[in-house]
């Protein structure tokens, strides 16, 4: 399993469980934590915005074109810490995992 | 000199060959006859898709059929995310996720007089008998409204559907036929919109009655804003749909494959949307300022044609484009489009078709096609019938 703790929309923070090899939005929804997804986890609708946390970012995979795309365009975008939960995929190395989800507009 | 008619019925009955020429010209190419641009790469339609800042849909074929205060046309991201959001909630997976039960026995209940025709000898058109009043169903259903309206709902979408490649001809009688489709649903939608205001509902019209944007709006805009989700989320699954039951019946090794194993479904699906998509072009207008794109330079006001069906099959993108291939690399195609206006029913269409074909598929493993496609419509392509028997 992979922990993650992450912040919702209204601040509160969860400490979750993740299966490797399944996307973070993937995890989040399963678990009822609200993170929307309209285009359902394929890098087309830029929904599922999330910002990593304690220095996190730079221990990811970078981020796609696609998904640069998509991120550049958002209200909160942030260079350094914004992804799409759907392009995370758990992995081992990932276990302590912190982000907070990007407030609706 | 490159250059597409869109309107052509060669390009309408098989679009391929003409985006594999045009790509030989770039990524971007100018059609000095029709005055366009016109774009076959995956990345720069992308780009311009995402670009909303620069490039809209004021002055496109979407603005002219949805009407201008619809959030699938207004490129004022604030303004369109907000109204996007009252029916976002709605369309997430996890909401969606809550209709299987009633989405299984639509489906089965449109399945079981199919298979009964098809078992006595008959051949049967499952676009009328099945694919096309699925999504009507649910979709009704998620606006509340009555299902003694769906034959009708069905004919206004149609028209308004037909009518996109004749919108420069104000007098063609798709064109008439379209503005009184539009005409009729807008005065069904009044009285919906109306009657949630008297008795407010927590179904989609209800929703956006009652949200604070909601509360908002004017009439007109309320009634453009159901009407282009009524439209829209009946008429691309039923094409799906149909595109995927033709498709597997042109490749008999291919049908026997994935009815044997139902869990291929949703990636042989994916892959029927990549390869011949519904949505066949897109329109973006450039506005008051110069785009720079693919190393040439938009001017403002400047029409551009995303080429949705060819950049899905970009090499620069996808290996062997033009091969069917349902065990290639899951990409993410343009069909649904991408960006600010990526389809809001995108995870609907999905969860019919993922409740739809194994079902069809058991029950009918293997069949024949009645004979070759007809294509009628350049910009949303699938066959205009489907005639399928028992093998």
């Amino acid at each position: 399993m992979v922990t993650i703790k992450v912040e919702d929309q209204n601040g509160i923070e969860h400490v979750v469980d993740g299966t490797p090899g399944v996307s973070l939005m993937e995890t989040l929804r399963d678990l009822d934590i609200e993170i929307s997804s309209v285009c359902g986890g394929t890098c087309a609708c830029g929904t599922c915005h999330i910002f990593l946390k304690n220095d996190w970012a730079g221990k990811l995979t970078s981020r796609s074109n696609d998904e640069i795309d998509l991120l550049e365009i958002l209200p909160f975008f942030d260079p350094d810490t914004s992804r799409l939960a759907c392009q995370i995929r758990l992995e081992e190395e990932l276990d302590g995992l912190e982000c907070k989800i990007a407030p609706s507009i | 000199m490159p250059t597409l008619d869109l309107t052509s019925k060669e390009y309408t009955d098989n679009p391929y060959p003409f985006y594999d020429e045009i790509r030989t010209h770039g990524d971007i190419v100018w059609d000095e006859v029709n005055q366009v641009w016109l774009i076959p790469s995956d990345r720069l339609c992308r780009k311009i898709m995402s670009n909303f800042a620069q490039s809209g849909m004021e002055g496109t074929l979407s603005t002219e059929l949805f009407g201008e205060g619809a959030f699938i046309v207004i490129d004022d991201k604030r303004r369109h995310d907000a109204l996007r959001a009252v029916w976002e909630v709605a369309f997430r997976n996890t909401s969606i996720k809550h209709l299987t039960g009633r989405v299984e026995e639509m489906v089965d209940g449109l399945l079981a007089p199919t298979v009964e025709r098809l078992k006595d000898g008959e051949t049967v058109d499952v676009i009328k008998a099945f694919c096309r009043d699925l999504p009507v169903q649910v979709i009704s259903e998620m606006f509340g409204v009555s299902h003694d309206m769906r034959p009708l709902i069905t004919k206004w979408s149609d028209d308004m559907m037909a009518s996109i490649p004749f919108m420069d001809q104000p007098d063609a009688p798709e064109t008439l036929a379209a503005a009184d489709a539009r005409a009729n649903l807008a005065r069904f939608l009044y009285d919906e919109v109306s009657s949630r205001r008297k008795n407010p509902t927590d179904d989609l019209i209800g929703q956006i009655v009652g949200s604070e944007i909601g509360k908002t709006l004017s009439d007109d805009d309320l009634m453009v804003n159901c009407r282009q989700l009524l439209f829209a989320g009946n008429e691309t699954t039923a094409r799906w749909l149909a595109q995927g039951i033709f498709t597997l019946g042109t490749m008999p090794d291919e049908l026997a494959a994935v009815s044997a194993n139902p869990s291929a479904i949703p990636a042989t699906m994916e892959e029927v949307m990549r390869w011949d998509s519904i949505a066949q072009y897109l329109e973006r207008r450039v506005k008051d300022e110069p785009v720079e794109l693919g190393g040439v330079t938009l001017a403002p006001g400047s029409l551009a044609v995303l080429l949705v069906g060819a950049a899905n099959r970009d090499p620069a993108r996808y290996d062997a484009p033009n091969e069917f291939n349902t065990k290639r690399e899951q990409k993410g195609h343009l069909s649904f489009g991408f960006g600010m206006h990526h389809c809001l029913g995108a995870a609907l269409a999905r969860l019919e078709v993922a409740i739809a074909m194994p079902r069809l598929l058991k029950a009918v493993p293997h069949y024949v096609l009645d004979g070759p496609a007809t294509y009628s419509h350049p910009m949303t392509r699938s066959p205009d019938k489907v005639g399928i028997r028992l093998s």
